[in-house]
């Protein structure tokens, strides 16, 4: 069952529900105008390894930070926020109001880690949590683990799974004036959840049509 | 501390806070007492009262997140001061947990102050470093630029100009190449000086400097010699005449230069120029030879430019 344009509206619409709910808390948090988009979402398939590799040309270059959750019950996977690492680093600093310019640092504090795990909790506990109601499915999942890493390693490991399906989030994160790219990926673990996710969202898109 | 089925908490060295589903506490553990003043006329009374930190409208969408929908929290205390206590920096986890059928909000603590302590004196110490680092690449640039710039109009010294001729000369003799050699004095620049003072002399000397440098290529050299006297390195020359076009540019330049509000003064330039291979096969001898070409043009009466 392949995701028709109707799948892809849904999905968008969905995401873009949730990551506005994130942006609301994260802004009422920092006390600083902060916004979240979801311009474009795609399916991706270990089948197809060329579009894949097209899609991770469009992640960021370099160190990336990442945070993760776990879910399981009805769908089973992993949901993946990724930042450039750099801009992270402003974006921390600006949430904590603190000057870079004045230590020029560039390293991550537990402190930071701290930070991101929180930013990473909203946004994902949103995406997932909102996932969860619009499919009207229990999904089980965990506080996020907060990662930094290489883009590369991040590819190769992904690479090294035998199969995956994944749905694949680009999203823009504005903080005051600064415009941070990144990408959400979550990560269905078995091929059942990937055909469970399309089972619902084939059933919306017939109850829509009705 | 109070006697509760939720005792065996009291052994974990985090703080725990246990409110039941409509948010009256139930339970707190030993480590969190020892953060936070409560008492037994605080049993059963609604955390936003105990605790008015969480009374904001993300903490209260969160807890309902919890309980209804089995969503976990986690609040950075970088990011939240104090939420739960005055003394310690806290991370907060939220989550719930079901027991005898009823469902319980759980508030982990974990003491982050020591650790916070560290990184912020780390981070005091990195911005001292880095302070002391900066003001160092400034000094040394400014040693760098009082080593190999005229201070006053800064164009290259004497210095800077001879250790880069002898790169220009080097490559000029193994490429076969032609490069020239200007030396330019400011006609009576000591009349200028007894007349209207040093002040005078200087803005003189400033824009001197800036019509030598708008009358040459980039790749040539402008250097002041010292005093009243400039030294212009021609690279690359394709031959001997290729001085005029320069010459030319310095001649037609607007030499008209004001000292002051009410007194601007008319100056002339004398120079001399020298040749590499014609003239000279050494840095000395060539702007000896633009020297004394310059010196010649002077005793003529100056306001001229010519070739030894």
């Amino acid at each position: 069952m392949d995701p028709t344009s109707l799948t892809y509206d849904i999905l968008k619409e969905m995401f873009n529900i949730s990551v506005g709910k994130a942006a609301k808390i994260l802004s009422e948090i920092t006390s600083k105008k902060i916004k979240l988009d979801v311009p474009r979402i795609e399916f991706l398939d270990s089948k197809d390894k060329r579009e894949v590799n097209n899609s991770f040309s469009n992640i960021p270059d370099g160190t990336l930070m990442l945070s993760s959750i776990s879910f399981s019950q009805k769908l089973s996977g992993e949901a993946n926020l990724i930042f450039p690492a750099n801009k992270m680093k402003s974006f921390i600093n600006l949430c904590l109001d603190e000057d870079s310019r004045d230590t020029g640092d560039t390293d991550f504090t537990d402190m930071d880690f701290d930070v991101i795990r929180e930013v990473g909790n909203i946004i994902l506990n949103s995406i997932v949590g909102e996932m969860g109601n619009f499919l009207d499915i229990n999904l089980d999942y965990s506080l996020p683990e907060v990662k930094v890493f290489a883009k590369e390693d991040f590819k190769s490991d992904l690479a090294s799974k035998e199969y995956f399906y994944m749905l694949m989030l680009y999203i823009t994160f504005i903080i005051c004036d600064t415009e941070i790219e990144g990408a959400i990926i979550i990560n269905l673990k078995t091929r059942n959840s990937f055909e469970e996710l399309m089972r619902i969202l084939k059933k919306m898109e017939d109850d829509l049509d009705d | 501390m109070i006697s509760s089925k939720f005792n065996i908490l009291n052994y974990i060295n985090e703080g725990i806070i246990i409110a039941n589903k409509d948010l009256e506490l139930v339970f707190w553990n030993s480590r969190l007492g020892e953060m936070v003043d409560l008492s037994e006329d605080s049993l059963n009374k609604k955390i936003y009262e105990l605790f008015p930190k969480l009374n904001k409208s993300f903490f209260i969408d969160s807890i309902e997140g919890v309980l209804e929908r089995d969503f976990k929290y986690f609040y950075s205390s970088a990011m939240h001061r104090n939420l739960i206590s005055d003394k310690a920096d806290l991370n907060i986890k939220l989550s719930r947990f079901e027991h005898g059928g009823e469902i319980y909000l759980i508030i982990e603590c974990i003491d982050v102050t020591s650790q916070n302590i560290r990184i912020n004196q780390l981070k005091e110490y990195n911005k001292d470093l880095h302070t002391l680092n900066k003001r160092l690449m400034e000094q040394e640039q400014e040693i760098t630029r009082l080593a190999y710039y005229d201070n006053l109009t800064g164009l290259a010294n004497r210095t800077f100009f001879y250790h880069m001729a002898e790169k220009f000369l080097y490559d000029a003799k193994r490429n076969n190449k032609k490069i020239g050699f200007m030396f330019i004095d400011i006609d009576d620049f000591k009349g200028i000086n007894d007349t209207y003072g040093h002040l005078a002399g200087d803005k003189i000397l400033k824009e001197v400097s800036k019509i030598l440098e708008a009358s040459t290529r980039l790749s040539d050299i402008v250097a002041r010699h010292g005093g009243d006297e400039f030294l212009i390195l021609l690279s690359d020359c394709k031959n001997y005449k290729d001085y005029d076009v320069i010459a030319t540019r310095i001649a037609n330049s607007n030499k008209n230069i004001k000292i002051s509000d009410e007194a601007s003064i008319e100056i002339s330039l004398s120079i001399g120029v020298s040749f590499y291979p014609k003239d000279g096969k050494n840095i000395d001898q060539l702007i000896s030879k633009a020297d004394k070409a310059m010196y010649k043009v002077k005793k003529s009466g100056g306001n001229k430019c010519a070739r030894y």
